[in-house]
C-alpha cells in the first residue's frame, strides 16, 4: 500500500514537472535545431561524404560544448531581462555594442542569404524554379509571425524542429552498418590529422556555435517571460536541444557516409542538394528526406536569424520588439524582419550573384563577432551585481573559458583557411 | 524645372534629411544613454578588452592582406 502510493506521489509529481517543462520548453530546442541550418546540414554531409562515419565522434563532443555556451545565455536573458545586444551595450558601451550590432546585422543578413541558397538549392530538386521558393518562404514566414502571439510562433516552428527528424527515417532505411557506427565512437583519425580533417573539424565547429544563436537564444528566453525559477526548466530545454542537434548532425553523416563514401577519400561535395541529386536517382524516398530536410533547415534558419537581428535592433533603438506585438503595435520590429527576408530572398535571385563568395564570407566574418560575443558572456555572467547567485561558479568559468578559447582558436584558424584554402588542402 | 518638379524636389530632399535627423539624433541618444559602461572595470576586464582589440586588428589585417594578394594577381 505505501509503495503504491510512493509510487503514485511520484508519478504524479513527475507529471506535474513534465507538464511544467513543456510549457517552458522552446526557445533551447529552436536554437539548437536552427543550428542546425543549410550551411550546418551541408556541412555535415560533406563531412560524411569525405570521411564516412569517421568524425561522429566529434560532433557528439561538440554538443556539450553547445550546451555549456547556450546555458550561459540561458541564466543571463532569465535574470537580467535583456537581450543579448543590449546587455552589451549596457555592459560595455557604445564603442562595443554598436560593433556587436553592426557586426550581427551584416553577418545574419550575409547568413540569411545562404539559408535562402540552401532552401532554394533544396527545392530544386523536385524541379520548383528558385523565385516561387522565395516567394513562398517569404509568405510563410510573414504567416508564422503575423497573429501576435509567441506561443503560437513557437509551437509552429517547434512543428518545423520536428521535421527536421526527418534524417533519422531516411537514414534508417538505408540499413547502415550499426558496427561501423559503433567503432566511430570511438575517437580516432584513421588517416591521421590531415591538414584536409583539420579543415572539416574547424568547419563542424564554426556550424554548432555560430554568433547568432547567442543572442537569438537571450532574446527568445526575455520575450517568453522566463525568470530565475525557469532556469532549471530552460537548462533542460537546451539540454534537449543539444541532443537533437547531435543526433541530427550525426544521422546526416551516417547518411551521407553510407551512401556517398568511398574509402579511403571519400568524395568532396559541393552541398547538400548536390549530395540529394546524386542519391535521388537510386534511393528516391532518401534523396528527397535530404532535399526536404535541407529546405527546413534553411527555413528554421532563417526564422531565427532574422528574429536574431530584429530582436538586437528593438532593444537597442528601444522599439516594441515582441513576437506577443501585433504588426500595428510593433511595425518597426515586423518591418525589419521582413524586409531582410525579402532583401535576401531578392539577392539569391539575382542572376550571377557571387553567392558561393557570400557563403563563405560569411565564416570569416563570423569570427570577427564569435569571440567578442562569447568573452563578453564570460565577463556578464561573472558580475555578481547583476547575476547574483546566478554568477559562473569556478567550474563553469573553467569550462567556459576552455571552450571559448577552443572555439575561437579553431574558428579563427578556420576563417583564415577559408581566405587562403591552399593552407590545409593538399 | 516646373513649379511642381521644384516642390517634389524640396519635400524629398527634406523627407530624406528629416529621416536623417532623426536617426542621427536616435543613435546620440542611445550614445549618451550607454555612455558609462556599468560592468566594473577590474584589470581582467580591461585586458580581455584590450585582447579583444588585438584580435580584431589582426583579422583586419589578414582580410587586408587578402584583398591585396587578390587585386595584385588580378
Amino acid at each position: 500500500m505505501q509503495l503504491g502510493a510512493n509510487f503514485f506521489y511520484k508519478y504524479r509529481r513527475f507529471v506535474k514537472w513534465l507538464s511544467l517543462y513543456l510549457a517552458l520548453a522552446g526557445p533551447g530546442i529552436i536554437v539548437m535545431v536552427a543550428d542546425n541550418d543549410a550551411g550546418g546540414i551541408t556541412t555535415y554531409a560533406a563531412t560524411g561524404a569525405k570521411f564516412g562515419f569517421n568524425l561522429i565522434w566529434f560532433i557528439i563532443l561538440l554538443g556539450p560544448a553547445a550546451f555549456a555556451v547556450q546555458e550561459m545565455c540561458v541564466r543571463l536573458g532569465a535574470v537580467t531581462k535583456r537581450g543579448h545586444a543590449e546587455a552589451i551595450f549596457d555592459a560595455f558601451g557604445p564603442f562595443w555594442g554598436w560593433f556587436s550590432l553592426i557586426d550581427l546585422g551584416f553577418l545574419d543578413f550575409l547568413t540569411l542569404i545562404s539559408e535562402f541558397v540552401g532552401m532554394t538549392a533544396a527545392m530544386s530538386v523536385f524541379g520548383v524554379p528558385p523565385v516561387i521558393t522565395v516567394i513562398c518562404v517569404c509568405i510563410l514566414m510573414l504567416l508564422i509571425v503575423m497573429h501576435g502571439r509567441y506561443w503560437t510562433w513557437e509551437k509552429l516552428v517547434l512543428l518545423f524542429c520536428g521535421l527536421n527528424l526527418i534524417y533519422i527515417p531516411a537514414t534508417l532505411l538505408l540499413h547502415p552498418d550499426f558496427g561501423a557506427i559503433e567503432r566511430a565512437f570511438v575517437p580516432s583519425f584513421p588517416n591521421g590529422l590531415t591538414p584536409e580533417i583539420f579543415f572539416f573539424l574547424m568547419a563542424n565547429i564554426g556550424t554548432t556555435i555560430a554568433p547568432w544563436m547567442l543572442f537569438f537564444h537571450q532574446s527568445s528566453v526575455v520575450d517568453k517571460g522566463l525568470t530565475e525559477k525557469d532556469i532549471p526548466f530552460a537548462r533542460w530545454d537546451t539540454l534537449m536541444g543539444s541532443v537533437f542537434v547531435v543526433c541530427v548532425a550525426a544521422f546526416v553523416m551516417i547518411l551521407t557516409g553510407t551512401l556517398l563514401y568511398k574509402p579511403p577519400n571519400g568524395i568532396d561535395i559541393g552541398n547538400a542538394a548536390q549530395a540529394a541529386h546524386a542519391i535521388i536517382g537510386s534511393y528516391p524516398l532518401v534523396g528527397a528526406a535530404l532535399a526536404i530536410g535541407l529546405f527546413d533547415a534553411g527555413l528554421l534558419g532563417a526564422i531565427c536569424i532574422s528574429l536574431a537581428s530584429s530582436w538586437a535592433m528593438g532593444e537597442v533603438f528601444g522599439w516594441a520588439h515582441s513576437i506577443n506585438n501585433k504588426i500595428s503595435e510593433a511595425p518597426m520590429f515586423y518591418a525589419f524582419y521582413i524586409l531582410s527576408l525579402v532583401i535576401a530572398g531578392t539577392v539569391v535571385l539575382i542572376p550571377g550573384a557571387p553567392l558561393v563568395l557570400i557563403t563563405l564570407f560569411v565564416q570569416v566574418i563570423a569570427v570577427t563577432l564569435l569571440p567578442a560575443a562569447l568573452v563578453f558572456l564570460i565577463l556578464l555572467l561573472n558580475q555578481e551585481e547583476l547575476m547574483g547567485k546566478y554568477k559562473n561558479t569556478f567550474i563553469q568559468n573553467v569550462i567556459g573559458l576552455s571552450i571559448v578559447t577552443m572555439i575561437v582558436v579553431l574558428s579563427t584558424l578556420y576563417a583564415i583557411s577559408v581566405l587562403f584554402p591552399e593552407m590545409f588542402h593538399q | 524645372m516646373s513649379v511642381e518638379d521644384n516642390y517634389s524636389d524640396q519635400s524629398e530632399g527634406s523627407l530624406i534629411g528629416r529621416t536623417f535627423n532623426r536617426w542621427t539624433a536616435k543613435i546620440k541618444e542611445i550614445n549618451e544613454k550607454y555612455s558609462q559602461p556599468r560592468l566594473k572595470m577590474t584589470p581582467l576586464v580591461k585586458v580581455s578588452l584590450l585582447v579583444l582589440r588585438l584580435y580584431l586588428i589582426l583579422l583586419v589585417i589578414i582580410l587586408v592582406y587578402k584583398f591585396y594578394t587578390v587585386v595584385s594577381f588580378r
